[in-house]
């Protein structure tokens, strides 16, 4: 069984394509295969994802950029590289923000291009190790006890929503869902449970409401309650309670915010995304603790299949 | 190092066009105060009449972008403006239309659709 690297290049010039081979073929630690367009270069990646893909950004029918894309969708785990000619740095920094792990400028290719191949290899290698290891876990518990204070709340929600995604629970787009929920349900625990500061203030008189934000944070009782966040992940769901030490509320008294009639008022839009991007929504009877459920799709697969 | 701000606004014609740099998460609320309370000056000091937001810069947004989306309408409606909204990728728009928010302001697939359908009914009346 070959132990080599395995990379797609993608490129519709066959000059190019020569000359990326020429400066990698010498390493016996890669193996190369080569394909003329996006297109292609989709179908031989759902074949048989390599270990690293290395595009030209401009290219006829499916560029680099919508390669960038599509397998960021559809394989997270396979680092894809840029190269760029002169002139198109600006798309080559929004297929980085696509997605894309590295471009390096066709006319540094001689000098800069096995490094960073390398380098990505590496990177990806031990994530792909993380990922194996992950889909193995078939249970994980943590539990959090956070004084109210906002500042560790953006690190937890990164935390967890890596974690689901390593565990293959959800791909790219569902783990900033995931994110978006999970941040808007702390949030809501830190600031209306805990520090007890109603959202209608802030439609009313935006400078009293945060006025009143600011005193409770530094005035008892409200800046010594915790916010206590469990989060249970199998391969199958990932289940996350939040609780505030605060009064609770009902949520049943929640205006509609997608009614027109409401979009003066501020209450409400956290809840409705928490809604939207998880699978269950459930509140205890008091209104201080919030359970959030969200399922693998049926349609993904267990877990990445791997290269080689 | 001073960080990056969340919002940049430039006048391209008559239409103000609001670039969110990042997302403007709940959390930052206190950081983005200045920076929005600033821009619904200038909206309101310039007279803006008409206002393109732009996403292609963030990959996703919450409760506070749409409360910041909410309170930049108010200032354009006052002058019997219009706003639009583009280059929303897959998350922002589910936002966006799970709010109901893409009821009240077309989402444009680009910014130069935008641009160009404000213009368009600027022209038509």
């Amino acid at each position: 069984m070959s132990n080599r690297y395995r990379i797609l290049v993608v490129d519709d010039s066959a000059v190019d394509r020569r000359m990326v081979g020429s400066l990698l073929d010498r390493d016996d630690s890669l193996e190369l295969e080569f394909v003329e367009d996006g297109a292609v270069a989709l179908e031989a990646v759902d074949r048989r994802p390599p270990d690293l893909v290395l595009t030209d950004l401009i290219m006829p029918e499916v560029d680099g950029l919508e390669l960038v894309s599509q397998l960021r969708k559809k394989h997270p785990l396979v680092p894809v590289v840029l190269m760029t000619s002169q002139g198109n740095e600006e798309l080559a920094g929004k297929a980085l923000r696509a997605g894309a792990a590295s471009y390096v400028p066709k006319r540094l290719l001689a000098f800069a291009l096995a490094t960073t191949v390398h380098n990505l290899l590496e990177v990806a290698g031990r994530q792909k190790d993380t990922s194996r290891l992950l889909c193995c876990l078939v249970a994980n518990e943590l539990t959090f006890e956070l004084n109210n204070d906002c500042s560790l709340i953006p690190p937890l929600v990164r935390y967890l929503q890596e974690f689901a995604f390593q565990m293959q629970l959800c791909d790219e787009a569902d783990r900033t869902r995931m994110g978006v929920a999970l941040e808007e349900a702390v949030l809501n625990t830190y600031l209306h449970g805990n520090l007890e500061v109603n959202s209608e203030l802030r439609g009313s008189d935006d400078d009293a409401y945060r006025a009143l934000v600011c005193e409770r944070r530094s005035t008892a009782p409200y800046c010594d309650r915790k916010i206590h966040i469990t989060a249970s992940l199998s391969p199958e769901r990932a289940e996350f309670v939040i609780r505030d030490e605060g009064p609770g509320f009902d949520p049943s008294s929640l205006h509609d915010p997608t009614d027109p009639d409401n979009l003066d008022r501020m209450s409400g839009r956290g809840i409705l995304l928490m809604r939207t991007f998880m699978d269950e929504v459930d509140f205890n009877e008091r209104g201080n603790e919030v359970k959030l459920v969200k399922r693998r799709p049926v349609a993904n697969p267990s877990c990445e299949p791997l290269a080689g | 190092m001073p960080e990056q701000p969340f919002i940049e606004f430039e006048n391209q014609g008559s239409t103000m066009v609001i670039t969110p740099l990042r997302t403007i998460s709940s959390l930052a609320e206190e950081a983005v105060k200045p920076e929005l309370d600033f821009l619904l000056e200038r909206l309101e000091h310039l007279g803006v009449s008409q206002v393109v937001v732009d996403f292609a810069r963030v990959d996703y947004i919450g409760s506070s972008m749409l409360e910041a989306l909410r309170r930049i309408w108010v200032k354009v409606q006052a002058g019997g403006g219009q706003m639009a909204l583009c280059n929303a990728g897959s998350v922002v728009r589910e936002v966006l239309q799970v709010a109901r928010f893409d009821t009240i302001w077309h989402l444009y697939g680009t910014r130069e659709e935008a641009l160009a359908a404000l213009g368009e009914e600027d022209r038509e009346e």
